[in-house]
């Protein structure tokens, strides 16, 4: 059905679907199948049905918390041959695309009409449309806009049963329950998404993108605070810390201010009248919480330097150390400070070098720890030093995942964060949808009677 | 509550529980019972969806408490039966809002607003209930209350509940507490409406409007006594305000009225068309709202007064002389336009009718590719179908 090059089954051809961003958890999918069409996807999770094999959707594999690895070995589906866009709405602000399409093309090709896919996470040269719709990705300017799930109209998706359904479509209040938010976020759990019909924004008339330079985290940190108070709503609101700013500019030269404690990245957008207004009120905000410079990016050019460098900050940080893991929790924006602090002191105690780069005007935080993959003590440290994180994030009141997800990561912190009966509402969805708990198995929710204390290490090495 | 509501099947039986605890048992003393429920706050929406028979009806007024407001983290938790109008008068006081407008705050409770998801004109901007809610505490028809979503501005952990509770109309559970992100109030606003003699050139000022450079807070359209307008409103830095007023006035070369933010006030309230017998909301890719108008107007829908959100595609309709119609003539109507909005890929949901319309008709219009899957929703949440049967989608 899908030709001699649309079934991986020898190991070496399989190697790479082991593992995704989140390089610590491996597994290995008993075969890979790579459908070009809706039916296809259908036909092949009806096999998988009548064989009762896991079945494992995967876009470009660039997720980080493990949602798209085989913990258990399964059918894996990829769903990367699936890219065509099959209409752009201008009049509509809306797009057809497959599941396959790579985010970034989406935008590149909206272009010309002055629109863009709004969510735009750091992997969005490769990620897929139909991961972003997984996970519910979010990015730097979510913070204005939203993230996927205030961007997508309607879903197409194959249910555990092979069926094709639509859910939502072109036109918005669909009737009956809100499935479609429900399927954004869910991981691939309750079925697969093979197209959808996604909202596109207006390209905004006018940019102001600025950058910040404070002495502290924390001076930052009430710089933040005072921005959001004020009433602007930034486009983006970023934050890097020092050793990541050490690292971008050793990679990107941009010119950054190698002394400070950190940066902030500043982005307003919106008309061009009251733009320069907005823009000189936020640079005095800056100013009044300590910020030594800013820089206004001088052209578009130099804008898109910047965001380069902030979307490669965590790729820039690999060449300080063989493997890291990006932490993704969510706290209330005035808790920064604190939480930080606290941050740093459980990387001191475990003897770990942690950077930050995130989200800050969301109270997004991306702790990356640096370490070394193949020393299984470190190891060891790095998932204990995660959990205290996690820990802190939900005393804070915050949430353990803003946008990459719970996947195998974080599934024994969920109990954490929910009580049992707030878990029981979730299985009831999933038992309700996928009966057979068919669908990307052991990811997510976490497995019932799982001590949460214990960190899965047991898949480490996986089924290599 | 309108006499509308009292004849829509309700209960006489009407408890007040004084908390959250008190409203589970009372819901698990029902199921137990093998009675049905139906849940109210100001019982606004109640004439919404299928005729349903219950025996007893939950008011959430009593349960009104502000549980949390952070006004530097832009988040507020509060329960159920607190009316929007209440929580706006909070907000307000530390120059914040709820981006949300729907028709009559002062009787939309919170839980309500969740339940039934009114949307209203600042929907162009910012979007209806689901893009404002972060959390829900829940009881459920067995009398556990559970949680779902967080109270931060963004999470992504678990199934996302929230959104399968908001516009479920009490089926599903009974909210008791919610949590929405909230927005700081804007510096300057204003608006501008324009008035068009036909149809077309209603349909030529929203294809203008709709690619020029312009960010409005709300866009919306209509048709009544006096005629099709457009009307558009703007927030943020004064001269942003008055540019795009003027750009508005620009663009569409005929007279234009500068408004206040009143106006916007003035929309939201006829979109709920209260009095009238026979209200409409159609939904439809928004480049197809206005040609949709047009062959309602001219044909089988005529006489109708319209008001809606240019921006979304979303209509709604009101006939205030449907209580004399001939009831398997107004119900063929109805039908008639739904096909019209289904074959311009949009969908149509009676959302009131007389109650002698009502019986063995559904409100909601055919039943999708997807009912088997709300169906097994509604099953996992309320196996023994407690919570207002009949009332949503497919008599569920």
């Amino acid at each position: 059905m899908l030709g001699a090059d649309g079934v991986l089954s020898q190991p070496h051809e399989r190697l790479v679907y082991d593992t995704d961003a989140y390089t610590i958890a491996r597994g290995r999918p008993d075969v890979v199948v790579l459908p070009r069409t809706p039916d296809e996807v259908a036909a092949i999770v009806r096999i998988a049905a009548r064989h009762d094999l896991p079945v494992i959707p995967r876009g470009a594999g660039t997720g980080l918390s493990g949602g798209c690895m085989a913990p258990e070995g399964g059918l894996m589906i990829a769903l990367t041959r699936m890219t065509r866009i099959l209409a752009l709405d201008p009049l509509n602000r809306s797009a057809l695309v497959e599941a396959g399409v790579v985010n970034l093309s989406l935008s590149k090709a909206a272009a010309p009409e002055g629109l863009h896919f709004a969510p735009d996470p750091s992997s969005q040269s490769a990620c897929t449309l139909g991961g972003n719709v997984a996970e519910n990705a979010g990015g730097p300017h979510t913070l204005k806009y939203g993230v996927t799930t205030n961007h997508v109209l309607g879903l197409e998706v194959v249910t555990p049963d092979g069926e094709i359904v639509w859910l939502g479509g072109p036109a918005e209040d669909c009737p009956g329950y809100d499935l479609l938010g429900l399927f954004v976020g869910s991981e691939g759990t309750l079925g697969i998404v093979t197209r959808m019909h996604l909202r596109l924004t207006p390209n905004p008339p006018a940019v102001r993108t600025m950058l910040a330079a404070f002495a502290t985290v924390e001076d930052a940190s009430n710089a933040v605070s005072s921005l959001i108070a004020s009433g602007i709503i930034p486009a983006a609101l970023e934050m890097m810390d020092q050793t990541i700013v050490e690292a971008v500019e050793a990679a990107f030269a941009f010119g950054f201010p190698q002394d400070a404690g950190a940066v902030l990245i500043l982005e307003l957008d919106g008309l061009d009248a009251g733009l320069d207004t907005q823009a000189q009120r936020a640079i005095a905000l800056c100013r009044q919480n300590g910020a030594r410079d800013v820089r206004i990016a001088k052209d578009d050019a130099e804008r898109e330097r910047l965001w380069i460098a902030r979307k490669k900050a965590i790729g820039a940080v690999g060449r300080l150390s063989p493997s890291k893991v990006t932490q993704d929790g969510v706290i209330p924006r005035t808790q920064l400070p604190r939480v930080l602090a606290r941050i740093s002191e459980i990387g001191a105690r475990y003897g770990l070098r942690i950077a930050n780069v995130f989200h800050a005007g969301d109270g997004n935080l991306h702790p990356v720890v640096l370490f070394d993959e193949r020393d299984p003590d470190q190891v060891r440290r790095v998932l204990d030093a995660g959990g205290e994180i996690l820990d802190v994030c939900l005393e804070a009141g915050g949430s353990l995942s803003g946008e990459h997800g719970i996947g195998v990561e974080k599934q024994a912190h969920m109990a954490r964060m929910f009580a049992p009966e707030d878990l029981a509402a979730m299985r009831r969805v999933r038992d309700a949808l996928d009966p057979q708990q068919r669908m990307n198995p052991g990811k997510l929710l976490p497995t019932p009677g799982a001590c949460a204390e214990t960190p899965r290490l047991a898949m480490l090495g996986g089924s290599q | 509550m309108t006499l509308q509501a009292r004849e829509n099947g309700l209960p006489t039986r009407e408890d007040h529980p004084q908390s959250a605890a008190e409203l589970a048992s009372l819901l698990r003393a029902a199921q137990e019972a093998g009675e049905t429920v139906i849940v109210a706050g100001k019982g606004l929406r109640l004439d919404h969806g299928n005729a349903t028979k219950t025996d007893r009806l939950l008011r959430t007024t009593h349960l009104n408490r502000l549980i949390d407001y952070q006004p530097d983290d832009m988040t507020v938790t509060a329960e159920a039966g607190m009316t929007l109008a209440e929580l706006q008068e909070i907000l307000a006081a530390r120059g914040q809002r709820l981006a949300l407008d729907p028709a009559h705050p002062e009787r939309t409770t919170l839980g309500g607003l969740v339940a039934a998801s009114p949307d209203g004109p600042w929907r162009a901007a910012f979007g209806t209930v689901r893009d404002q809610l972060l959390g829900l505490t829940v009881a459920s028809p067995d009398g556990t209350i559970f949680k779902s979503g967080s109270r931060v501005v963004k999470s992504v952990a678990g199934y996302d509940l929230p959104k399968l509770f908001a516009g479920s109309y009490g089926t599903l559970g009974i909210i008791t507490q919610v949590t929405f992100r909230v927005r700081p109030l804007p510096t300057a606003s204003g608006a501008i409406r324009a008035r068009v003699d036909t149809l077309s050139k209603l349909d030529a000022a929203w294809r203008a409007l709709r690619r020029a450079p312009l960010e409005p807070t709300f866009f919306e359209t209509g048709v009544d006594a006096k005629g099709a307008f457009m009307a558009m409103g703007f927030e943020g830095e004064p001269e942003a305000v008055r540019w795009q007023q003027a750009e508005v006035a620009r663009l569409l070369e005929t007279d234009c009225e500068r408004e206040s933010d009143l106006l916007r006030l003035d929309l939201a309230e006829r979109s709920h068309a209260a009095g009238a017998p026979l209200l409409i909301k159609v939904s439809l890719p928004p480049a197809e709202a206005i040609a949709f108008l047009q062959d309602a107007q001219d044909g089988i829908g005529r006489g109708g007064t319209w008001v809606g959100h240019a921006a979304n595609g979303i209509l709604y309709g009101s006939y205030a002389a449907a209580d004399g119609w001939d009831v398997p003539a107004g119900r063929a109507m109805i039908e008639a336009l739904r096909v019209q909005a289904a074959e311009r890929r949009g969908h149509l949901v009676v959302q009131r009718a007389p109650l002698a319309w009502k019986a063995g008709w559904d409100v909601w219009g055919p039943k999708r590719a997807d009912f088997p899957m709300m169906k097994a929703v509604k099953h996992a949440f309320d196996p023994r179908g407690t919570l207002a049967p009949g009332r949503f989608v497919g008599g569920l």
